[in-house]
């Protein structure tokens, strides 16, 4: 692959100077912009305009960097209202897995249990309605606590499928995906498999 | 040169990192490829699936003598958009995103209806 290096020169046409330039690649915290959408992205090589200074150009090995800071804006931060109890069974688990517990973490163990389920799974999409049926679930529910999660586009995708083919809401998801925790970490017939599986991604994580 | 030598050079500038993308506020160009959207790969596979009713060129507004290459491939039944041009040795991706604009019937649309009219 080509690799411009900060110093090299290129040619590119200018919108401001409204022709063809010669440009330096620099190293600069860079305004790209892409349609209606303006990322600030840190200390990126860009091309700029020998005549009028501006960032004209974006080489090839600089997408990866835009590519990173787009990521980072377009993560959606979904609310849920829970009972206290659901949020003491995700606190307790994290200790329960040897890491030490924070709001973080708590939205991370849930992240983990959505990418682990497939929305073309029916097996899954019916344990998750079976899940709802768990004595955690079962009485008059006080939903005082709450809780935020923030995921990236691609997990965002798989929350919508699951939501679609479960017929379930938001909150029935994050109710029954914290019930599978329980049975996973904190319940008699515990999933050694998977406790090493979240221990090892809460620690990375923590 | 026609679509296969434009299209040969530009992926060969996609594999070998000699691409850039325009940065400029005043176009409100989606370019997919540049923000990581999409990736070469796909962009190698929306220029190979271009047909020839479904490219054209341009004359550069700032510079007439650069032309600009458009291709709109339709792949899994979603139209492309994407512009380029070459100023040698690297070629430059003004834009890649998907259109909405709705379009004629393409090639093999029309090649169909050509026989059902030739068999009447």
């Amino acid at each position: 692959m080509q690799i411009y290096k900060e110093g090299d020169k290129s040619k590119a046409i200018c919108p401001h100077c409204r022709k063809l330039v010669a440009t330096t690649f620099q190293v600069r915290t860079s305004s790209i912009h892409d349609g209606n959408s303006t990322y600030r992205v840190p200390m990126v090589l860009v091309g700029v305009c020998d005549q009028c200074e501006s960032n004209i150009t974006v080489p090839q090995q600089s997408f990866a960097a835009v590519s990173e800071v787009r990521k980072k804006a377009e993560k959606e931060t979904l609310d849920f209202r829970l009972p206290r109890h659901l949020l003491d069974v995700l606190s307790n688990s994290i200790v329960a897995l040897g890491v030490e517990s924070s709001p973080d973490l708590r939205s991370q163990l849930l992240r983990l249990y959505v990418a682990s389920f497939f929305s073309d799974n029916k097996a899954q999409m019916k344990h998750l309605k079976t899940n709802l049926k768990s004595d955690l679930l079962v009485g008059t529910i006080k939903r005082s606590s709450r809780l935020s999660m923030k995921i990236n586009s691609q997990l965002s995708i798989r929350f919508e499928e699951i939501k679609k083919n479960s017929g379930l809401n938001k909150t029935q998801i994050i109710d029954s995906l914290i019930v599978e925790v329980n049975k996973d970490v904190l319940s008699d017939n515990k999933n050694s498999v998977r406790l090493t599986e979240l221990k090892r991604a809460l620690l990375a994580t923590g | 040169m026609g679509l296969k030598d434009i299209r040969k050079n530009a992926i060969e500038c996609l594999k070998s990192g000699r691409v850039q993308a325009e940065n400029r506020a005043d176009i409100k160009d989606k370019n997919l490829l540049k923000t990581g959207v999409v990736t070469t790969d796909i962009v190698v596979t929306l220029l190979g699936a271009t047909r020839g009713n479904q490219y054209r060129t341009v004359p550069h507004k700032d510079d007439p003598t650069v032309s600009i290459h458009i291709f709109e491939p339709t792949v899994s039944g979603e139209n492309w958009h994407i512009k380029l041009y070459f100023l040698d040795p690297d070629c430059w991706f003004i834009s890649v995103h998907k259109s909405h604009v709705v379009r004629p019937a393409n090639n093999m649309n029309r090649r169909h209806h050509a026989n059902i009219q030739r068999r009447r």
